[in-house]
């Protein structure tokens, strides 16, 4: 199993100092580390949510094959200050679990501030810690430490740093940056006031199996339990992965379900006082986001000008694409599918509820992270090497194109103007779920896109 | 002799000797080859005898695996240990500890423990026989620590009793170590909880624990400091369940209680329900001694309203108001401190009115009369109740809106036209009719084509590969083989061909319809390298043609789906370009009249006799209306969907006392009218329970649909298999129902009772929808299903609970379905008023909260004289005088 060695370089661990919650960021010398002093203004709020953002990372629904769950609860949260808005964000071990906690502006008192990103250390500390926080007291944020946090870029010269050696697998990484490309298509199902959202995940039933479907009839106005696998129904897999929002529930206003409709990928999220709570949980149990191939297609097309997307970026927590557009000069479609881009590069994440992209630089190796996404991807490999052998003969038709991919055996695909089919069986097995096939990326490769 | 020939030769001394003389860096150094060593003998070899026969050993001997593992032992530091998965400690006896122990090995130290602990690399052996022999500080890591919970007074470390081995051990109670062992959480296997859970009382360590309090040998204060101080970190409920005991089995004193009222008040906003249900118990105590600052604890009581339990809300909202009583303000020793009771009250309002959120009935209710308890209070504060709770009136029970709405029949109206607005956009809710007055059933959906050409049915074939529970799909498939049975362009077979192969090696039980297709597939496409599937019988006992034939005369859905397969293939490999009679036009299985006769004037036209047992499952298919088109041409067939069609199945349910004071409950068939003979070898799966199906999600949809218009018959004969087997049933068996053309008869509504209430998720799932489309649609009975409800209260077999909870589901998709399940439940009341069980109050309040919303009263006679007559107190006696009053 490859993996990518990374280490967390804490000057000391996170503590409840008195009234100060003190952050411990990571020194990574590829990430602008973030410095922050801020007045918590609900504390009880605020502590439940990284706690519970804490309980995702180190929550696994499904042990993979061939994986150390050992090394994965070592993954601490990624933190983003991003000029008004704190995120905090993780993923679960068994990759199949996305939490982001979005704290608005009105919910801190902010004193002093400079973006960033980081990881930040959740020791069993700070998790005790958190849950002594009650409403009332005192809490103060602080990230970085305090005076050294400006210098982190430049590596603490402390000889009390703590420093942590982990290999994060390759999957984990991977599902971790693939989880934005899911996010710009899911689509709102139900908006569930505090009353029934409450109601709804403590009746939520409880399988003998983490890996048992429930059906989600959100068709009426409050959800219904049904068998899943029906059509209109939402299948949520894994209900217990919906548990990590027990604490907070009865102090949300709403509860908001998004549905991706092309993999049944769902994003719950929990509207707070302070900002938002979301979860996103993958189509089943044991598919973590790093399988789902959805950014593949566009991949696997002409690489949109990239570089001038990236200097258009400055910690903004709101990016779309005819913003981008317009500050960059890039056609539309270009700055769509350069924010799908950068999403694979841990370089922006998507806010679902906001619909649109925000700037953050994930504090790991990117460089390789990337490499893995655009190179080694399996399929997509799989695809170049079928183009390069020009195992694609390609013809248009009206608005489709028929191909064959040739190898010993002959496989016909259809690019249509919404969808594409192939006859090979990982098409007949998926229809398009899990993302396209080897050999309609071969054929996407090989049509330019002004053929199409 | 250097170390590493010292390991060859397999000898421990001279690897000792060897080692005492090496500098410390240079035996670092040879610490990877020794792990090499280590790893290459411990590798299999196979070897060939003399005779032939094969043997398998380690590559090394016993002596050099032995030596090289102490070797390595030696020089190693822990990351290498660590790295070097399974590495055997078995080297570590006490004897060989003692001679490496003093060489001081790199990872013979805390850290190098710790992290060993940390990778899970430290058994609990070799950490005891490193403490008791004196070589290792006590432990003052977690994942230390975490090892020493699961060793100590266990197996590995001495049978004598904890307590003693804790008074004993030098050095342990002065280190500290016990009260440490309260900061961490640990794991599944390495927590006091899991520690405790598995030993002898005299090996536990909370008995262990109290008895070293009792003595003075640990501090009293302290432990119950690092106690609380636990239960506060929100450990998850298991392991906080320790805690929780052993904070109980302390006894804490009004002093100490008084001392740490702080800590409880902080307990109270704990995630986990136990250690808030033991925070407000201890928060009482203190608010009965008036130890506690009334603002505070009106402050602290805050996120105990919102629990999960119904107790926890009801016993902190209690107190609340309490709080605010003007008496408990006034002998509280620090009233002087405490606001104008007056102001408490509106706080107190806020947080009473943000617990009605808790769904229970009896919690809303409650919290409701603690608000008007209040109410003068709020008056004197202006606070404006009676508008705060209408605004809340939609979010409360139907029975509990009359008292918070001044216009309640508005509220019912707007509810009412809320939930239609929001109704699902199926046909089953959409435009529902009066109870008994049927849904038109849908348009019989679209024809099932076949693929039109060979390429089309490649693509056909490899997407119902995937699909192995869709029977349908797969027999199509089969059907369009049979109508190309040339042969297939290699190079356009070689996608499908190479999944058939790949399919061909996974588990043939996994998916037992499909598996037999594949030598059919394999044929098709290559009959020159493949062999057609075995012939297979489909008439077994034609000499005992009765269901109950048995033996090697077996019939299970494989057998038949077996035959089916084969007979096809014969085709192909005749080259007859011929359809099957019976493959499915229409979902569910059936076969259209008019389609059936263009196929069999087909055959007629190509001058080839109809295969018998293909036509007669294909008239089994036909829509019954139709069947009577056939009954000439295919008698055998008609009479015996007839008898089956008539197979009528009673149920009741046998309790047998024990000598053992268990109960022992069974399913008894009281009558049975199942066909003597059945001639359709189709049939013989559905005959009689001494036929056993497959229980595989694929059977179950195929045997489904040799019947589809007698779908009792399928019913009857999973209920039969009740007799035996009332194991959980899954959630597969009540699937057809949700068909529209499914009429159930009594084993149709048996079975959806009996899932209605059960415990598997799927199961109750598939039943709530079930149950929630076929009332909608009318082609389930409410006063049946109500009937076999009353039949089996009594029983035990149904729990009202659940029950509730799934009817609950139902009712909530649309008003015309909460009409419908107000007359399945007053259907249910019947029979034995004393004989009900005593939870039947779910079953009632859910009728209650209905028959409120719908302003609608009990009508059916026999439902109130059953509750007229119903003696049970408490609950069900409330809901009683309430249900009658309506």
């Amino acid at each position: 199993m490859k993996s990518l060695d990374h280490a967390y370089r804490y000057a000391a661990p996170s503590v409840l100092d008195g009234p100060t919650l003190r952050l411990a960021s990571s020194g990574n010398e590829a990430s602008a580390a973030p410095f922050l002093r801020a007045r918590v203004l609900a504390p009880r709020l605020v502590a439940l949510g990284l706690r519970t953002v804490s309980d995702v990372v180190r929550s696994r629904h499904h042990i993979p094959a061939a994986m150390l769950a050992r090394i994965l609860l070592e993954a601490d949260p990624v933190l983003t200050w991003g000029g008004d808005t704190l995120r905090v964000e993780g993923f679960s071990s068994c990759c199949g679990v996305y939490a982001r906690l979005d704290l608005d502006p009105h919910a801190l008192d902010v004193a002093e501030a400079s973006p960033g990103t980081t990881n930040v250390d959740f020791g069993q500390a700070m998790r005790d810690a958190l849950a002594r926080v009650r409403d009332g007291d005192t809490m103060t944020l602080a990230v970085g430490q305090a005076g050294v946090a400006l210098t982190h870029a430049a590596g603490p010269a402390s000889e009390s740093v703590v420093e942590r050696r982990v290999a994060l697998p390759r999957r984990w990484m991977r599902g971790f940056l693939e989880v934005q490309s899911v996010l710009p298509r899911m689509e709102r199902r139900m908006v569930l006031g505090r009353t029934d959202a409450v109601r709804f995940l403590r009746a939520l039933p409880r399988p003998r199996r983490t890996s048992e479907a429930i059906g989600l009839d959100l068709r009426g106005a409050r959800p219904r339990v049904v068998a899943a696998g029906r059509p209109d129904v939402l299948r949520l897999a894994g209900p217990a992965r919906l548990r990590a929002f027990d604490a907070l529930a009865p102090m949300a206003r709403e509860l908001t379900v998004y549905e991706d409709p092309r993999t049944g990928a769902s994003t719950w999220v929990l509207a707070l006082a302070a900002g938002r709570l979301s979860l996103t949980s993958s189509p089943e149990t044991w598919r973590g986001f790093s399988g789902e191939g959805q950014a593949l297609s566009a991949l696997a097309t002409e690489p949109p000008p990239l570089a001038r997307a990236q200097a258009a970026l400055s910690w903004q927590s709101e990016l779309t694409p005819e913003g981008l557009a317009a500050a960059t000069g890039l056609e539309l479609e270009d700055a769509r599918r350069a924010l799908v881009w950068l999403g694979t590069r841990g370089v922006v994440g998507y806010d679902v509820t906001a619909g649109s992209w925000f700037h953050r630089v994930l504090p790991f190796d990117l460089e390789t992270a990337t490499r893995w996404i655009e190179e080694e991807q399996p399929r997509l490999r799989a695809a170049r090497e079928l183009h390069a052998a020009g195992a694609v003969r390609w013809r248009v038709r009206g608005e489709t194109v028929d191909a064959e991919v040739t190898t010993d055996v002959v496989h016909r695909v259809q690019l249509g103007p919404d969808d594409e089919r192939c006859t090979c069986p990982w098409y007949a097995k998926h229809r398009g779920e899990r993302g396209p096939c080897k050999h309609v990326l071969a054929v996407q490769l090989a049509v330019p896109g002004d053929a199409r | 002799m250097t170390l590493l020939d010292a390991t060859l030769a397999g000898d421990v001394d001279a690897v000792l000797a060897a080692l005492a003389e090496l500098p410390p860096a240079e035996r670092s150094a040879s610490a990877g080859p020794l792990l090499k060593r280590y790893v290459a003998w411990h590798r299999q070899v196979y070897e060939t005898g003399p005779e032939g026969g094969r043997t398998v050993h380690p590559e090394g001997t016993d002596a050099q695996r032995e030596a090289v593992a102490l070797a390595a032992l030696a020089s190693a530091t822990a990351e290498q240990l660590a790295a070097q998965r399974g590495f055997g400690f078995g080297a570590a006896r006490r004897d060989v500890l003692e001679r490496v122990a003093p060489l001081r090995p790199p990872w013979l130290g805390a850290e190098g423990i710790e992290h060993l602990a940390a990778e899970g690399q430290l058994p609990g052996y070799l950490l005891a026989a490193l403490l008791k022999g004196g070589h290792l500080p006590w432990p003052q890591g977690e994942h230390a620590l975490g090892v020493l919970v699961e060793v100590l007074g266990g197996h590995p470390w001495s049978d004598r009793p904890l307590e003693a081995l804790l008074r004993e051990s030098p050095g342990l109670l002065e280190s500290g170590l016990p009260l440490r062992l309260f900061a961490f959480e640990g794991g599944p296997q390495t927590s006091l909880a899991a520690a405790d859970k598995y030993r002898g009382e005299d090996h536990q360590w909370a008995p262990a624990l109290l008895a070293l309090v009792a003595s003075g040998d640990l501090d009293r204060e302290a432990t119950l400091d690092a106690t609380l101080a636990a239960l506060a970190r929100d450990h998850a409920a298991f392991r906080a369940g320790w805690f929780q005991r052993f904070h109980d089995a302390l006894g804490v004193t009004a002093a100490e209680r008084a001392a740490r009222s702080d800590d409880y008040l902080r307990l109270l906003g704990s995630a986990i329900p136990a250690t808030v249900a033991l925070a407000l118990r201890e928060v009482e105590a203190l608010a009965r001694a008036h130890a506690v600052e009334p603002t505070e604890l009106a402050h602290g009581l805050g996120p105990a309203l919102l629990a999960r339990g119904k107790g926890v809300v009801k016993r902190a909202a209690r107190l609340l108001v309490r709080v605010v009583d003007a008496e408990s303000v006034a002998a509280a020793p620090t009233a002087a401190r405490h606001a104008d009771p007056h102001a408490a009250a509106p706080r107190a309002a806020e947080r009473l009115l943000d617990a009605l959120v808790h769904p229970a009935v009896d919690v809303q209710a409650a919290l409701l009369d603690h608000l008007e308890t209040l109410r003068p209070a709020l008056e004197s504060a202006r606070f404006p109740l009676d508008e705060r709770l209408s605004a809340l009136a939609p979010d409360l029970a139907p029975s509990l809106r009359d008292r918070v709405s001044r216009d309640a029949a508005a509220d019912r109206a707007r509810e009412a036209s809320a939930d239609m607005a929001g109704t699902p956009s199926t046909e089953s809710s959409a435009r529902t009719p009066p109870v008994g007055e049927p849904l038109p059933v849908p348009e019989p959906p679209p024809i099932l084509a076949p693929p039109p050409t060979v390429e089309d049915t490649l693509a056909f074939i490899g997407e119902v590969l995937e699909a192995p529970d869709e029977p349908l799909g797969l027999e199509r498939a089969l059907d369009a083989m049979a109508r190309f049975p040339e042969r297939v362009d290699a190079r356009l077979a070689g996608p499908l061909a190479k999944r058939v192969m790949a399919l061909g090696k996974v588990d043939p039980w996994a998916h037992p319809l499909r598996a037999a297709l594949l030598p059919a597939i394999r044929f098709w496409l290559d009959p020159e390298r493949s062999a057609p599937p075995p012939d297979a019988d489909l008439h077994p006992c034609d000499d005992d043609p009765s269901p109950t034939a048995s033996g090697a005369a077996r019939v299970t859905e494989r057998s038949l789906w077996g035959a089916r397969v084969a007979a096809v293939t014969r085709r192909i490999d005749q080259g007859v370009a011929l359809p099957s009679l019976a493959t499915p036009t229409h979902p569910g299985g059936f076969v259209d009249l008019a389609t059936l006769e263009a196929r069999v004037a087909r055959w007629e036209n190509a001058g080839r006799p109809v295969d018998p047992d293909d036509a007669a499952l294909a008239v089994l298919r036909l829509p019954v209306a139709d069947t009577a088109a056939m009954a000439e041409r295919f008698p055998d067939a008609i009479a015996d969907a007839g008898a089956l069609a008539k197979v009528r199945v009673t149920f009741g349910v046998e309790v047998t006392p024990t000598d053992t004071g268990h109960t022992h409950r069974r399913v008894v068939i009281r009558e049975r009218r199942t066909p003597d003979s059945l001639r359709t070898p189709w049939l013989r799966l559905l005959g009689h329970p001494g036929v056993a199906g497959s229980d595989g999600l694929d059977a179950a949809r195929w045997r489904a649909s040799l019947t589809p218009g007698r779908l009792d018959a399928v019913f009857a004969h999973r209920v039969r298999e009740l007799e035996y087997d009332q194991g959980p049933a899954p959630g597969w068996v009540t699937e057809p129902l949700l068909e529209p053309w499914a009429r159930p008869g009594p084993s149709g509504h048996w079975l959806l009772a009996l899932h209605l209430a059960a415990n598997g998720t799927e199961a109750f799932a598939m039943a709530v929808d079930a149950a929630t489309v076929g009332l909608g649609q009318g082609r389930v009975d409410p006063r049946a299903l109500g009937g076999v409800v009353a039949e089996l209260l009594p029983t035990g077999f149904l729990k009202p609970k659940r029950l509730a909870k799934a009817l609950a589901e139902v009712a909530a998709a649309s008003p015309a379905h909460a009409t419908t399940v107000r007359a399945v439940l007053q259907s249910a009341l019947r029979g034995d008023p004393d004989a009900a069980p005593r939870d039947i109050a779910a079953l009632l309040s859910l009728l209650h909260e209905l028959s409120v919303a719908a302003g609608a009263r009990v009508d059916d006679p026999q439902a109130r004289a059953w509750l007229e007559a119903q003696r049970r107190g408490g609950r069900t006696k409330t809901l009683r005088g309430a249900l009658l009053a309506l």
